[in-house]
């Protein structure tokens, strides 16, 4: 891995920075979202910590899904976060979401690696963009489907399963009852449940986006 | 056939014929039944729009970074199964 050393950086050590809650499982998202911004504003690298736990996975999967190897992916990630941390005092909450604002970095470094490829073999296990393309769509479709991967991990987990039961694996809520051992009538509340709790999640990163 | 179908229902194709008939009749003419269908419809189709990949990256149970205090010299690692953050 080629490594960027965050000369500016402090140690991270234990976090001085306490959400009560990751900041996609939230009640109050603005307050979680904008206690983490102002930690990011003073400087504080504990926040730059949390704030990777809490969109690593998500910037980290579309970069591999984007780039097609772990090793590159890994390296665009790095340059991700170094941008996050560089840019944070720059970032304005009212215009745009976290997740939103992190996605763009995560875009413009994607498309960055992309022109510059020399085509190489990469993990056949992973397919990655072989070129953004004049308008960057065939990304902008993928930022908007890791959007929601990032939302679906806010889900409680019995919600979320559901969620995957029915939508990749297509299974119908009554095979997800026998699979389950779930009655029926369960199933059915916690996908109500799941997709109204899903759609308010999405409806704020819209109006925040 | 019940008396209402269930808006999720419709929408996951899960109705039987004479309920699924009902259902669009609803959708059209009930502006209540046609306001539930219309607030669900866009997150079903981004659903179902979603890639095995993207399923995995969001449940696939991702471990949480581990920060790695064994680098003093340079600061701290965070690790994970997602790639390393060197700072």
């Amino acid at each position: 891995m080629s490594t960027v050393w965050v000369s500016s950086a402090p140690r991270l050590l234990a976090p001085s920075v306490t959400l009560k809650r990751p900041v996609s499982r939230r009640s109050e998202p603005k307050r979680e979202e904008l206690r983490l911004v102002a930690a990011l504003r003073r400087r504080d690298p504990d926040a730059l910590l949390l704030l990777y736990h809490e969109y690593g996975a998500t910037t980290f999967g579309l970069l591999q899904r984007l780039l097609g190897d772990h090793q590159t992916a890994e390296d665009v990630q790095q340059q991700v976060y170094l941008e996050v941390w560089q840019r944070a005092p720059d970032y304005d909450p009212r215009r745009a979401s976290l997740l939103t604002w992190i996605m763009q970095i995560v875009r413009s470094r994607a498309i960055d690696q992309l022109r510059r490829r020399v085509p190489e073999p990469h993990d056949p296990g992973m397919m990655a963009l072989t070129d953004p393309g004049d308008d960057g769509r065939a990304i902008d479709e993928l930022l908007e489907q890791w959007r929601i991967v990032h939302l679906l991990r806010g889900l409680p987990g019995e919600e979320a399963d559901i969620l995957r039961m029915r939508f990749e694996q297509d299974l119908t809520q009554r095979e997800i009852a026998q699979r389950t051992g779930l009655p029926l009538g369960t199933v059915k509340t916690r996908m109500v449940t799941a997709l109204k709790r899903l759609r308010e999640m999405i409806e704020r990163e819209d109006v925040a986006a | 056939m019940s008396e209402r179908p269930d808006p999720t229902d419709y929408l996951l194709g899960e109705l039987g014929p004479p309920d699924r008939a009902r259902a669009a009749e609803l959708e059209r003419d009930d502006p209540v039944f046609g306001a539930d269908v219309a607030r669900l419809k866009p997150l079903v189709t981004r659903l179902q729009g979603l890639s095995p990949d993207a399923w995995e990256s969001a449940l696939g149970g991702v471990a949480a970074p581990i920060v790695d205090r064994s680098l003093p010299r340079f600061g701290c690692e965070v690790r994970g199964r997602y790639g390393n953050l060197q700072l």
